[in-house]
């Protein structure tokens, strides 16, 4: 008799064990896929690094360089493994003719070099080290994957024609948060264009070991060696190649968790109404002293057929399917050797689903021991959660009509049951807005701030030059600019204690005008305030309100820290003042500046590289989008996903937890239906206490996303040295659009449900009554 | 006389083809206003059917009922719900209340959306009714919180609150003590009196005693009849149970 009722009971609830089932299937599948590729991930980076010989520490520079001394450093400093200069040309993207047009992309600095001899290497699509010859041209691989250059084409850099023969994998400055972009052709070539370009040593040292990054970093500072441009470290070339994919992975395990949830949810929804419906037979099963363990025997029975199978099939979907996720490693990193720990890694996330919907089920049929046989045969319904409230009555309120007033206390009496359909719009909800506040945030004009930039229209960077012709002139004179600022840059020697003295990039200026985002206390304003990045600040251990010795024409000079910016600019370390000091060079002068009104900025653009050829010249918009394109392209694509999933999931739970509630209530209907309230009227009942949890369930989630969600952003994005990260959210899209389509994805869910209400006869749940 | 339900050889089977019962086989009835009828007749005989099919809570096959005149036929289902409301009280053998609302808001529920507009006029006339069925002093409880005679009896002023033309009782005493029962009947008789037209199902030769008119029922067919004048309540329970032997009931 027992193995009749749960048989039916599988029979009858197809739709329910297809819904569980394609829960803990695609469960299974993102989070096995997460495994596989957060191992490739991390297997490829190694193995790329390895084979590369990335260095540890890596300082540029620009100007003279003086090779003996360092060469003398590197052979008396304790912790140097091998050390190496290598040239890098700059070179102008105008200067460089691809297939007879110049070359369109100006967001990087674009350069050229040749392989190097000892380590660093640039490394061909299948890892190994390429040998250019004479006349061929390997090109940056991101030109290669967004379809700018293909192999064959013909690359002119003065006057000398090169063969593109394949692309060149860059440990360094491959990802797109390296500004700077590597072509590698041979050494001899590279003499002949060595005038088009001004060249940069790229100083490379390999370490004994890594965990000395840090305290050669101080050595090299304190040697006071040359230091012309940012400074990039191990970790840092490692976070920059696994960022891109690294936010895909995270992104995978929340939609994972998430539908781990979702899956609980719903097998518990089943669970709870059919325990509810089945109350009567567990009671008389348990009155006539028969052993409820073969129920739950039963019952665990189904769960465990129902999720091997969908387990087994989403880890051979991740299998099969990884190849999509892993593409953009395997073109960035290359084949990762052993498949073998990816596997296990799948498999182990599978099992971990399993396991866990077991043990869940199995702790909610212990739930059946606390049914009592006299209680359950004599009421036939659970207390059904269900009170009446003793403040909501229908004689004392004036403003609801009856409909709606029925459908809203009908879910304040059931708020248990009402739980888990709230907690899975909540959830929707959230899934929804997250990634679009993230990629708003990131899109958004102020985020500009974030990287350290000021919030202008166009940046010019002029390295190293004092004896300009006077810029503030020209830009005074310039009728098109409606206000502009000029930084100078400079390398300062502080305290970094009592007697160590280490090396910072302070920019100099007027800090009011295009103000960066202060995370803490503000801009500097007198001329003994200084402000420092996050990330410097954070190294240093200092605090707005402390001080600050920089050493200005040999004097010690304390300055009082006003406030902490973010900063990922130059490495990301740097400090801002508003002191002017003439006594020492400039690295480079920076310029922003906002035009006026309908000013042509391309043109603008165009004429300000003729008339600098030396200066950088960076429309911000357009280079914030190549700094973080990839990234926000990435947060779209999961954005979109997660919307689409969203709601599928939201009409699927929709329509399950109506069918089961409209079955569930289907004596109250019937009730209803025989003191004379119309088809309509029930359902608007319904309609009614539906759509005020849709209301409530998407304010939540918008709390639970300026929340619990900015921090968890916030904490990621922070690694980048984006401090104190802040939703800038759309608020079209998070007030209107994001509830319009809850809203009507429910209403079409809710309207296909409370179709049965109409068919339910009262004669049939009246009648038969014992 | 007005004829206030009127059912010309109504028509029902239940199940599929080769499974059927005919729950009610050719059946013609006819109650004027303010009769006092009762139904009995053994489990199975389709004494809820007819009443269902009589009250237009569910279709029936073939035959036609008519309310006032009125065709249930030709009515939709919203028409009929209306119609319910207004015209028809229903008390069934286990009380059918909402758990959500309490007693009070329980029976003023089908009448609230007539009274809008005076809501204290309504709730003076609930507190009257419940004073009348001997439950004041209920109205703020739940309806887990009263015994099941109670909890009747707030059926009993739900289904005659908005003064119906006709009240329908399925066994409305099926789960009472004797004493309750008996003054439920008496609630009834009163109702009766004042004008209310009431048809029971009961298979209780006690309480179709109450009643002025017993029709008979077997196998979906309507048997027989007995018609009471003035006997006195003993003689009316002979009558009936003779009958029933008579028919094999
Ligand atoms: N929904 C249904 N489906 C199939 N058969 C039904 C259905 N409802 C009632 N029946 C059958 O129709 C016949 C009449 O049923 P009905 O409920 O009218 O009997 P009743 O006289 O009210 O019995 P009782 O005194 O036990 O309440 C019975 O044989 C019953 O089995
Ligand atoms: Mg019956």
């Amino acid at each position: 008799m027992l193995k009749k009722i749960v048989l039916n009971d599988l029979k009858g609830s197809k739709l329910v064990s297809i819904t569980i089932f394609s829960f803990i299937l695609f469960a299974s599948f993102v989070l096995s896929t997460v495994g596989i590729v957060a191992v490739n991930l991390n297997a490829s980076i190694n193995l790329f690094l390895e084979k590369s010989k990335a260095p540890h520490f890596l300082q540029m520079h620009m100007g003279d360089f003086d090779n003996e001394r360092m060469d003398k450093f590197a052979q008396n400093n304790e912790y140097v493994l091998d050390y190496q200069a290598l040239p890098f040309l700059n070179v102008d993207s105008s200067d460089i003719i691809i297939n007879g047009e110049r070359f369109s992309e100006n967001s990087q600095d674009n350069g050229f070099s040749y392989q190097s001899e000892n380590f660093d290497f640039l490394l061909d699509i299948d890892n190994s080290i390429i040998y250019p010859k004479e006349g061929e041209i390997y090109v940056p691989l991101v030109y290669f994957t967004n379809g700018n250059i293909k192999t064959g084409d013909c690359i002119t850099v003065s006057g000398l024609n090169f063969i593109v023969k394949g692309a060149v994998r860059d440990s360094q400055m491959s990802s797109m948060l390296s500004s700077s972009k590597r072509f590698l052709v041979h050494q001899s070539d590279y003499e002949k264009i060595k005038h088009v370009g001004r060249e940069e040593i790229l100083i490379e040292f390999l370490l004994n070991n890594r965990s000395s990054i840090d305290l050669f970093q101080s050595s090299y500072f304190k040697a006071d060696l040359e230091s012309n441009g940012p400074t990039v470290t191990y970790s840092i070339i490692k976070l920059m190649n696994a960022l891109t994919d690294g936010i895909m992975i995270a992104i995978l395990s929340l939609i994972a968790f998430l539908v781990i949830v979702v899956s609980f949810l719903c097998i518990r929804l089943t669970l709870v109404s059919k325990i509810e419906d089945e109350y009567k037979t567990i009671g008389v099963v348990k009155a006539i002293g028969l052993r409820l363990s073969i129920i739950k025997r039963i019952y665990r029975g189904k769960y465990a057929i129902i999720s091997v199978i969908s387990c087994l099939l989403g880890l051979i979907f991740s299998l099969a399917f990884s190849g999509y996720f892993l593409q953009n490693i395997r073109m960035f990193f290359g084949e990762n050797e052993s498949t073998f720990p990816a596997v296990i890694c799948a498999l182990a996330g599978a099992v971990f689903i399993f396991l866990i919907v077991m043990l869940y089920v199995n702790r909610f049929l212990n739930k059946l021991k606390n049914i009592s046989p006299a209680r359950a045969i004599n009421k036939g319904v659970v207390s059904d959660n269900v009170s009446s409230l003793k403040s909501f009555k229908l004689r004392e309120q004036n403003i609801l009509p009856t409909d709606i007033f029925l459908g809203i206390n009908l879910i304040l009496t059931r708020k248990k049951t009402y739980f888990t359909f709230i907690l899975i719009l909540i959830i929707a909800s959230f899934v929804i807005i997250l990634p679009n506040n993230i990629y708003s945030s990131m899109a958004s004009d102020i985020f500009i701030t974030y990287m350290g930039i000021g919030n202008g229209q166009v940046m010019m960077i002029f390295p190293g030059m004092n004896d300009l012709i006077d810029l503030n002139t020209v830009l005074e004179n310039d009728p098109d600019i409606e206000e502009y600022v000029v930084y100078d840059n400079k390398s300062y020697e502080f305290m970094l204690n009592v007697n160590t003295v280490s090396k910072m990039w302070v920019t100099l200026g007027n800090q009011n005008k295009f103000p960066l985002l202060y995370t803490v206390g503000h801009a500097p304003q007198q001329n003994n305030d200084i402000a420092l990045s996050y990330l410097n600040a954070s190294s240093l251990g200092k605090k707005v309100g402390d001080s600050l010795t920089l050493i200005i024409e040999q004097q010690k000079k304390n300055f009082v820290i006003t406030g902490i910016y973010s900063d990922i600019t130059n490495g990301g370390k740097t400090a801002r003042a508003a002191f002017s000091d003439d006594s020492k060079d400039s690295l480079s002068k920076s310029v922003i500046m906002n035009f006026k009104k309908d000013t042509p900025i391309k043109e603008k653009i165009n004429s300000f590289e003729k008339n600098y050829p030396n200066a950088k010249i960076y429309h911000i918009e357009s280079y914030r989008d190549a700094v973080f394109g990839s990234t926000l392209n990435s947060i779209k694509t999961a954005g979109i996903t997660g919307m689409i999933l969203s709601i599928g999931l939201t009409f699927l739970i929709t329509l399950l937890f109506n069918n089961m509630l409209v079955v569930k209530d289907r004596r109250n209907i019937s009730i209803l239906k025989s003191l004379g309230f119309t088809y309509k009227s029930i359902r608007n009942q319904y309609t009614a206490g539906t759509l005020l949890i849709v209301f409530v369930s998407i304010i939540i989630g918008m709390i639970l996303v300026n929340t619990i969600g900015q921090s968890v952003a916030g904490f990621f994005i922070q690694s980048m040295g984006i401090a104190n990260f802040k939703f800038i959210p759309d608020l079209g899209f998070v007030l209107f659009i994001t509830p319009f389509c809850i809203l009507i994805t429910v209403f079409l869910g809710i309207n296909i449900a409370y179709r049965s209400i109409k068919i339910i006869k009262v004669s049939d749940y009246i009648k038969g009554e014992v | 006389m007005n004829k206030i339900i009127e059912a010309r050889s109504i028509n029902k089977v239940y199940g599929s083809e080769n499974n059927q019962t005919i729950a009610l086989n050719n059946v013609s009835i006819s109650i004027t206003t303010n009769e006092y009828v009762s139904v009995m007749g053994p489990s199975g005989s389709g004494k809820s059917t007819l009443l269902f099919a009589l009250s237009g809570m569910d279709r029936i096959d073939t035959g036609s009922v008519y309310i006032n005149g009125v065709s249930l036929h030709e009515m939709n289902e919203n028409n009929l719900a209306d119609f319910r409301r207004k015209k028809m009280g229903f008390v069934f053998q286990n009380p059918t209340m909402l758990p959500s609302l309490d007693i009070l808001d329980n029976i003023m529920l089908p009448s609230y959306e007539d009274y809008k507009k005076d809501k204290s006029e309504l709730i003076q006339k609930t507190l009257k009714i419940m004073k009348i069925a001997g439950i004041e002093g209920t109205e703020n409880r739940k309806i887990t919180e009263v015994s099941g005679g109670q909890l009747q009896r707030a059926s009993i002023c739900r289904a005659v609150l908005h003064n119906p033309e006709i009240l329908f009782g399925d066994e409305p005493t099926g789960a009472l003590n004797s004493k309750s029962s008996e003054e439920i009947l008496d609630l009834f008789e009163q109702l009766n009196n004042n004008g209310m037209t009431i048809l029971l199902v009961t298979h209780d030769s006690k309480v179709s005693a109450r009643s002025k008119r017993v029709l008979f029922m077997k196998d979906g067919t309507l048997e027989s009849e007995l018609i009471f004048q003035n006997e006195n309540l003993q003689t009316r329970i002979d009558l009936i149970n003779e009958k029933m032997s008579v028919l094999g009931i």
